[in-house]
């Protein structure tokens, strides 16, 4: 019996060192979006993620882009060129024991013409011996729209999001998760540039303030023999304005440290808004310029490169990864452009002390 | 919604009727490869493209900040 109590008081007092001990985790990330129609945005972010006790988590993260654009929009709308730049600082804590987790968080994101507030509070359990895992989150945002160099003009936008989530360990080798997803938009929702002339009059785009937003995704990840998994989506979308959409993604991933590769191919199609027309012979109550509301399909193909270690100098684990996608873009109703291609790439880097 | 709430409730209803897979046959599921968002900034890095290149968003476990996507 002493024997077995000073087992337990070991292990006792094991577990306690353990669980006090704290873990950080700082995480950067740069990467670039270059396209045919003469934008490029350059995004970086940094930030740490904090353990405290094994079961309280805290995290930091700032994010820029720099955007430079002169598409068809904007030269469209006699503005030649145009940079901004968007900061974005969010912050999350909350109780995560592993097994269980209810994280809340805040984030609030600034530009020239837009400001957003961003609350929101995700949860998670794992139920019939971890083979189950339930999550969701509710969140909501809060905009403020303004048009640069335009005194007077100030809308506003509140999103109401909801996720709902079950992963499912089907096999040893087979992971599924259905997930949907349901936002709810209410305000200004259109560019605050975007005009056409229709009757010799310049008119402003306008769609319907409230937006319903919902998906639905399905996964299987796959593990074969050779170090190698399959992980393959589905996702079906439609909303209020009549846009319904498909994507479908695989992803080839290797594992064999410290090595990963992967190679994504994703594919998406979509419809236009049912207000959305190539040209507008007279004004209309609701009326759409944008190429996103039109109809159109589009591909992203691309490999991923991580290396990763589990001690590295001053580091418990150290990762990097690099990745680069090509897309194309084909629109079936929009003259001003009928293809966009371009690459997107992003280079980031993790370690854990 | 209520059609989707239907096709989740049903999935739910038959992924809890069994237990497939004991604690130690976990050893390929903790891999990173077999994780739905293995990294959380590096999924918002891409959909934040998707997001403000595409009509649609949502679905895929990231909330960030708004913003006109420089359109």
């Amino acid at each position: 019996v002493r024997l077995q109590l000073r087992l337990c008081g070991g292990a006792l007092l094991f577990s306690l060192t353990a669980a006090a001990e704290p873990t950080v985790l700082p995480a950067t990330r740069a990467g670039i979006y270059q396209d045919s129609d003469h934008t490029t945005i350059l995004t970086a972010s940094a930030g740490a993620t904090g353990t405290l006790d094994d079961r309280y988590r805290v995290g930091v993260r700032y994010l820029v882009d720099v955007v430079s654009s002169a598409s068809v929009d904007v030269v469209s709308q006699a503005t030649g060129t145009f940079h901004d730049v968007r900061h974005d600082i969010s912050m999350s804590g909350g109780y995560d024991d592993g097994s269980r987790s209810l994280i809340a968080g805040y984030s609030f994101s600034t530009e020239n013409d837009w400001t957003s507030h961003n609350v929101s509070l995700a949860g998670s359990h794992d139920l019939l011996e971890r083979n189950l895992t339930l999550s969701g989150s509710l969140a909501f945002q809060s905009n403020a729209i303004t048009r640069a160099n335009s005194i007077g003009f100030a809308e506003s936008l509140k999103s109401y999001l909801a996720n709902l989530a079950a992963s499912y360990t089907l096999s040893e080798r087979d992971l599924v998760q259905v997930a949907l997803a349901s936002s709810l938009h209410d305000g200004f929702q259109s560019s605050p540039y975007r005009y056409r002339t229709i009757d010799d009059v310049s008119e402003l785009e306008r769609y319907p303030e409230e937006r319903l937003r919902q998906a639905l995704v399905l996964r299987h990840h796959h593990y074969f023999t050779g170090e190698w998994a399959l992980r393959n989506h589905a996702r079906l979308y439609a909303d209020t304005y009549g846009v319904e959409s498909l994507t479908l993604g695989s992803e080839a991933a290797w594992e064999r440290a410290p090595f990963e590769w992967s190679l994504a191919l994703r594919g998406y199609g979509q419809t236009g808004a049912r207000f959305y027309r190539e040209q507008y012979a007279q004004p209309e109550r609701y009326m759409s310029f944008d190429k996103e509301l039109s109809p159109f399909v589009d591909v992203f193909l691309g490999p991923t490169f991580a290396y990763q270690r589990a001690a590295l100098g001053p580091f418990s684990s150290f990762r990097v990864d690099a990745r680069v996608s090509g897309f194309y873009f084909r629109f079936f109703e929009f003259a001003a452009l009928d293809e966009r291609w371009g690459v997107v790439a992003d280079i980031g880097a993790s370690a854990t002390f | 919604m209520k059609r989707a709430l239907l096709v989740f409730g049903v999935a739910l209803a038959t992924l809890s009727g069994c237990v497939s897979v004991q604690p130690w046959q976990r050893g390929i599921q903790a891999k990173r490869c077999m994780k739905i968002n293995p990294d959380a900034t590096a999924t918002a890095f891409e959909q934040h493209v998707f997001e403000y290149r595409e009509g649609s968003a949502g679905g895929y476990e990231t909330v960030g900040g708004s913003g006109c996507g420089c359109n």
